[in-house]
């Protein structure tokens, strides 16, 4: 199993946000996260790449338990998990190159770390990654020089270039146009396919959902209302999850993370 | 694969660095500041010695009795010589302010006299502050004698020429509408200034005030180093018998009295906003000028004021003096000024940053308050008096002015650098652990990033106000132009002090106007 939640809670500040969540995905399994803003989708992807650690319950990743690994190991269990973010977390005044290379920090020592900022190195790789995302000529301008997209872009970049077993996804596309963001969701489906990694998208489009993933996790209010081949689910179960939202009216950027400054 | 040809920034940084690197090596040279002596033996024994000595304080009564009488000395002098200032400023910027000239509030011709006579007043306000005040106190102490009255008059003067400016862009930044009513109506400059320029700018004006007698109280503190009296003369005299005791209950005086002069300016600009509050500071300013002056009177000489001795020894000075020789050796007074600046801004950017991580709470809340203690602490004691300590630590000369500003400037870098941090979005690094960077790593590419820039910016400030600093800090003998400028007033050689003070002067407008241009090309 590459992600495995057993009855897992989590509350932030006082007020629950998930209850009782139990999800599992083999190796290479890919999933999609579907479900109105507010109900706890990014909550979710970030117990799953440890940033958050859950109140209750077991969770474990790439078949080990995160929270009772000793910090060397849970260093290393973390450098193959990688996360694309809703809003990219990258320094405005930091290279497009860095901003990649990052990317392999787990994985290296620090000296080279540290000298890649002077000399960079891999530029290769790194040129490559971006290129994947149709951003190959830009590799030496600043994050701040790019538009929204295109930082969401280099933040993808970083992912292809980390090369995780597991890979999770808040809302990759939520800034991208249409045509761009079905482009994007297929190079992330056919990466974690090439490479039998693990993939755990949440999408704000229930359309690329159904296009691109066999299964979907209908989530809504810290609760896991579905989670069933994409064959499986109905009209009315979609109706269901998002019932009281307006389906016209241009969504809220579902929990933003409290990052909401530009790049 | 290791590809730097294809950086496109790879040439500019390394001729960034190399220049760097090509400045910073002689400043190691010219200022004879070997890093390396800071940790030698005999270093640390003289230190450790010393401030083995602070414990415990000394707390005889008489020790006591004295150190209370020299406290309210420096404060009598700090307030009096604001209310010297402001009597200078004021009417200063009445007569200078562009807000008030109706021709710029009315369509009436300007007259040639009248700013002629305004172009002169605004040059020799900036003569006045051109002037660092504790070299208006070293001549004020040649001129009238010890004691807190060269205190009063070089606060005054130094203070005069600042207020006077600044007064009088307080009152250009408020609307010109009311006073362009008055004037279309006839009323004077006078009447201009009291009835529209005033009121509006009034609280502004007060606020300024606070603030510069604050700065007035940690000038008045170390004036006792040339001779001018207060707590400053008593450290002086404590730091030469390495009384280490006596030191360690001054310095916790002046910190006493640094914390109670920012509550008191606090509370000030709390009271501005009540009626009762603004007549609670007129009468309160009034009984402090008045009591200030009823303290230091007594100790003041008791026939009347010698004007004239003053005008003889002002007329001492003229002509400066211009020999080759002395051109040459104040060329490098100004180098070994320029050096120590530099080297000790530079290692103050280092030692700020290192302070800076545990001080924003990255090492948990211990380090985090004694890390803040430390950075108050060094920040708290004024440039002089650590230019003091460091000549007991690595001797006379310029690498004490190294050692002195290092330690200063790193205590105010310091506490900035720890708001950026604190400031800075904290999702980049959390996003790079969470893919298992290091901490270190994670730090050097999400945290550094967002606040290097910033880093860098204040560091360059602070150089600036490090070049006017290291001019004075030879007065204990610390290094740099004012080594020569002490040596000459002390050898009665006004001429060549003359000359100093000019290519003080000159520096200081150098670097004021080069610092202006930078910025004007950095914004645009």
């Amino acid at each position: 199993m590459s992600l495995l939640f057993d009855r897992v809670s989590l509350s932030l500040g006082g007020s629950p946000v998930l209850h009782e969540i139990s999800l599992a995905l083999a190796d290479g399994e890919q999933a999609a996260l579907i479900g109105p803003s507010g109900a706890g989708k990014t909550s979710l992807l970030l117990l799953a790449n440890t940033v958050r650690r859950p109140n209750a319950g077991q969770l474990q990743l790439l078949g080990q338990a995160p929270w009772s690994l000793p910090g060397q190991a849970l260093r290393s269990l973390r450098r193959d998990i990688g996360t694309v973010y809703q809003s990219p977390p990258l320094p405005p005044r930091q290279r497009v190159v860095n901003a990649v290379a990052a990317g392999r920090l787990g994985s290296q020592s620090l000296a080279a770390s540290l000298a890649q900022l002077v000399l960079p190195r891999d530029t290769a790789a790194i040129e490559t990654a971006l290129t994947r995302v149709n951003l190959g000529e830009r590799l030496w301008e600043r994050c701040d020089q790019l538009s929204g997209g295109q930082r969401q872009r280099v933040g993808i970049a970083r992912v292809l270039y980390q090369a995780p077993r597991l890979l999770l996804a808040d809302e990759p596309v939520s800034a991208l146009d249409p045509r761009l963001a079905e482009q994007t969701v297929r190079l992330l489906t056919d990466e974690a396919r090439s490479r039998n990694a693990t993939l755990l998208m949440s999408l704000h489009s229930v359309e690329l959902a159904l296009a691109f993933f066999p299964r979907l996790i209908g989530v809504r209010q810290g609760r896991v209302m579905f989670d069933l081949p994409r064959e499986a689910v109905s009209e009315a179960q979609l109706a269901a999850l998002y019932a009281d939202e307006q389906p016209n009216e241009p969504r809220p950027i579902a929990e933003p993370l409290p990052w909401n400054r530009p790049c | 694969m290791l590809n730097p040809a294809r950086d496109p920034a790879f040439g500019q940084r390394l001729v960034g660095t190399l220049l760097l690197l090509a400045l910073l090596a002689p400043t190691f040279v010219l200022t004879g500041f070997n890093p390396f002596v800071l940790f030698h033996q005999d270093t640390w024994q003289v230190w450790l010695g010393f401030v083995a000595g602070f414990l415990p304080p000394a707390h005889g009564t008489d020790f006591l009795g004295e150190v209370l009488r020299e406290t309210v000395t420096t404060l009598a002098s700090a307030t009096l010589g604001l209310a010297l200032a402001v009597a200078i400023g004021l009417p200063a910027a009445l007569a200078t302010s562009r807000a008030l000239d109706a021709a710029r509030l009315t369509a009436e011709p300007p007259s040639r006299l009248a700013e002629t006579a305004k172009s002169l007043l605004r040059g020799l306000l900036v003569a006045l502050r051109g002037v660092p005040e504790i070299v208006w106190a070293l001549l004020f102490v040649r001129a009238v004698g010890l004691g807190s009255l060269p205190a009063v008059l070089a606060i005054g003067i130094a203070y005069g020429g600042m207020l006077g400016k600044v007064y009088a862009e307080i009152l250009e930044s408020q609307p010109a509408e009311p006073a362009r009513a008055l004037a279309a109506s006839g009323a004077g400059r006078l009447a201009r200034f009291a009835w529209a320029a005033l009121p509006q700018a009034l609280p502004e004006l007060v606020s300024y005030s606070v603030y510069r007698w604050e700065c007035a109280i940690r000038a008045s503190a170390v004036m006792g180093f040339v001779g001018a009296g207060g707590v400053g003369q008593l450290i002086d005299t404590s730091l030469k018998m390495l009384n280490g005791g006596e030191v360690s209950t001054l310095l916790l005086v002046f910190l006493l009295l640094v914390m109670l002069t920012e509550a008191i300016s606090q509370l000030c600009r709390h009271a501005l906003d009540s009626r009762a509050g603004t007549t609670g500071i007129a009468v309160a300013t009034l009984a402090a000028v008045l009591g200030s002056w009823w303290w230091l009177r007594q100790g003041w000489p008791n026939d009347a004021f010698d004007f004239a001795s003053l005008g003889h020894f002002a007329v001492e000075f003229f002509p400066p003096a211009h020999d080759a020789a002395l051109l040459t050796s104040a060329a490098h007074g100004i180098l070994e000024t320029l050096a120590m600046s530099l080297l000790g801004s530079a290692l103050a950017f280092v030692g700020g940053a290192l302070l800076a991580v545990p001080a924003a709470g990255r090492f948990g809340a211990t380090l985090k308050a004694l890390s803040r203690l430390l950075l108050n602490l060094l920040r708290g004691v004024p440039d002089l008096m650590w230019a003091a300590l460091a000549v007991l630590a690595v001797g006379l000369g310029p690498a004490a002015g190294v050692l002195a500003l290092t330690l200063h400037t790193s205590g105010v870098l310091g506490r900035l650098f720890a708001e950026t941090l604190e400031n800075a979005a904290p999702e980049p690094e959390r996003a790079l652990l969470a893919a298992g960077a290091g901490h270190f790593a994670a730090f050097a590419y999400g945290q550094l990033p967002q606040v290097l820039a910033q880093w860098v910016a204040y560091t360059l400030y602070r150089w600036e106000n490090n070049i006017r600093i290291a001019t004075v800090l030879g007065i204990v003998g610390a290094g740099g132009i004012g080594t020569q400028l002490y040596l000459a007033l002390s050898l009665f050689q006004q001429t060549t002090a003359a000359t100093l003070i000019i290519a003080m002067l000159l520096l200081s407008w150098a670097v004021e106007a080069l610092s202006r241009a930078l910025r004007r090309r950095m914004e645009s």
